[in-house]
């Protein structure tokens, strides 16, 4: 097992440089120039000249791209454009906004994917089925940023329950201890603040998850239907065993394996999905901070937020991968990978 | 001579017996089982409907889409303005059967570009195998290890902005997918006899992939097709709804959205429509897909 995550991990270190490669191309070669836009329309063309010197842009290519990855392997991604600060300090700043946002959305689409997936297919055919397949079918139709301006338009707007902006209300903000807003309210004992981050969090969470607990829910229900039509559920149900006990101690733990799969890739995904939630709801996180960075050519960042995303995403692969074999002892990944 | 020629008769008369019982054609099997799903029928009738807007919408439009008249700016829905009217006075119903034209044709341009990449390249890995497949699918599990949509702002962000940009990134993002759909294809069908004989008789490879092999698998990679239309639907009006999709004054769903939301507590009904309309052509691609993966393999039913 250990050999095989060591195999894994390994081959980490292609993909990432294919990805810093792809990114690097892109916004070093395809990309406009920069300086005109970091530097506003009247600047020099001295003072252009001189920025893209101190910024290593008039180097050949090649060694830009070396320079970029002699960076890259000691930690440093370089310097943002505009607020002259290292790229790792930018993403840390924010990353935890994001992950917390990623996390409460993936619990959330969870829960309420696997029970809708279970319902569904313990009452096959039936109004919960049918209402639950049309809802996950929305789910997968709808687009995120349009959910999150109709809950805010609902929500915010007209009943006035729920904050449409921010992680929380700016005059009870704790003291960034983890950078998780949820836990630093907590580690601090302030509920008050607590209760107002958590009601910030509604929103963006709940249109985050909708599209994965759709995917979550149509899997759960297609797997526990071939789980139930196993001959050990008709046994331990001829034995007496009660319906409930027996959908979720016998069935629902054999059917979780292609759960926990779409699970794990769907957390990789919402990565790609809070680009667009964080930027409806002024999320600080940093999706909506990738967002600002491409309208301004901020280029280091950018490649900063693509690899460190590319990272998260492939280890989600790898933990999924491993999962597997703690869930289903049948599979070995010792001798060769299948 | 007589006996030739009886013998030739005889294999007439087998030549039409072939043709008589020769099986219903594939497709043909797939539109009777599709015929019975009400979903996806539904489905297959708002695409026309779509279909009809995106050719005839601008006719079809009260007022003319893009022209902008400040006087008129945000009425509420009214007789004259069905949907009412944005923030500089277009009228929304108008622009939302314009931009049912942008959002189709970049949905289907992009599936044709990314389908015609990535059958190619997922057609070479599979069919050469060794090296080039590793090669072509090393690149192809690289840019999967990019979300999508972050994948294609970033192309965006290093094209420019335009249509024509719009449908490269949304289309290269989903490169990979057909790439690995034809190449597990092409996989499960290069050993069967029929290749090897053609292979014998001295087809090239270019012909053996596209003409012997390809239609034979090609009712998958329809189906994944029908359901990416959806997903470059949704992607195309992400990028509109950040700001990189078209250009001013042209109408596009998720570009509406993008520019009225700073109006969504003064004029909510700005972001209603558009959104609605992204939603029904994106539910009715994957209602006919969906229907459309049933009736090649009931057994992938979810």
């Amino acid at each position: 097992m250990l050999k095989y995550i060591g195999k894994r991990l390994l081959m980490l270190i292609p993909v990432l440089f294919g990805v810093s490669l792809i990114v690097f191309f892109l916004m070093r070669v395809c990309a406009p120039d920069p300086a005109p836009i970091v530097l506003g329309q009247h600047a020099t063309q001295e003072s252009m000249d001189a920025w893209r010197q101190a910024n290593g842009l008039n180097d050949p290519i090649v060694v830009q791209y070396i320079d970029f990855i002699k960076g890259a392997l000691t930690g440093d991604l370089g310097t943002s454009y505009f607020t002259k600060a290292p790229v790792t300090e930018e993403i840390m700043a924010r990353f935890p906004a994001t992950i917390e946002l990623a996390l409460v959305a993936i619990v959330l689409a969870s829960l309420l994917g696997v029970s809708v997936g279970v319902v569904s297919a313990v009452k096959k055919n039936s109004i919960f089925d049918n209402g639950g397949m049309l809802l996950s079918l929305v789910g997968v139709s709808v687009p995120i940023f349009w959910l999150g301006i109709m809950l805010i338009i609902l929500f915010s707007g007209t009943m006035h329950l729920l904050p449409s902006s921010g992680r929380i209300d700016p005059a009870l903000r704790p003291d960034t201890i983890t950078g998780f807003m949820l836990i630093d309210c907590l580690l601090q004992g302030d509920m008050e603040a607590f209760w107002d981050a958590l009601r910030h969090m509604i929103l963006p969470a709940v249109t985050l998850s909708l599209y994965s607990m759709a995917i979550i829910a149509r899997m759960t229900r297609s797997s526990m239907l071939d789980t139930l039509k196993q001959d050990y559920i008709r046994t331990a149900k001829a034995k007496g065993i009660s319906d409930g006990k027996v959908d979720i101690k016998h069935a629902l733990r054999n059917a979780l394996m292609p759960i926990v799969t779409v699970i794990g890739l769907q957390l990789g995904s919402l990565l790609g999905g809070a680009v667009l939630t964080e930027s409806v709801y002024s999320w600080p996180g940093l999706g909506n901070y990738t967002v600002q960075c491409i309208m301004k050519s901020d280029f280091p960042v950018i490649q900063g937020v693509v690899l460190l995303i590319a990272v998260i995403f492939v280890l989600m692969n790898l933990l999924v991968d491993v999962l597997y074999a703690f869930l289903d002892p049948r599979i070995k990944y010792a001798k060769k990978e299948v | 001579m007589a006996f030739g020629k009886k013998n030739k008769t005889a294999a007439v008369a087998a030549d039409t017996s072939v043709v008589i019982e020769k099986p219903e054609s594939r497709l043909k099997a797939m539109w009777d089982t599709l015929k019975m799903n009400k979903a996806a029928v539904a489905g297959l009738v708002v695409i026309l409907i779509l279909l009809f807007i995106a050719v005839f919408g601008d006719l079809l439009a009260p007022w003319d889409p893009e022209y902008s008249n400040m006087s008129l700016a945000f009425i509420p829905p009214c007789a004259d303005h069905w949907f009412g009217t944005d923030q500089l006075g277009r009228d929304i119903f108008s622009r939302v059967l314009s931009g049912t034209k942008v959002s189709l044709f970049v949905g289907l341009a992009a599936v044709a570009y990314s389908l015609a990449i990535g059958t190619v390249l997922g057609s070479i890995a599979g069919y050469f195998g060794g090296k080039t497949d590793l090669i072509i699918m090393r690149c192809m599990d690289i840019m999967l290890s990019i979300p999508s949509i972050l994948l294609a702002i970033t192309l965006m962000a290093a094209l420019g902005k335009g249509l024509d940009k719009a449908i490269i990134a949304i289309g290269t993002v989903s490169i990979p997918e057909y790439a690995r759909i034809v190449r597990s294809s092409i996989l499960s069908v290069k050993e069967n006899d029929y290749v090897a004989a053609a292979k014998v008789i001295g087809n090239s490879n270019g012909r053996i992939i596209f003409v012997h092999i390809l239609p034979n698998v090609i009712s998958s990679i329809v189906v994944r097709a029908t359901l990416g239309i959806s997903t470059a639907i949704l992607d195309t009006a992400a990028l509109g709804f950040l700001g990189m999709g078209v250009q001013p004054p042209m109408a596009e769903w998720g570009d509406m959205l993008g520019r009225a939301r700073s109006y969504i507590f003064s004029a909510p009904y700005t972001l209603v429509f558009p959104g609605l309309m992204i939603t029904i052509a994106v539910l009715a691609f994957n209602l006919f897909g969906d229907g459309l993966r049933d009736a090649l393999d009931p057994k992938e039913r979810v």
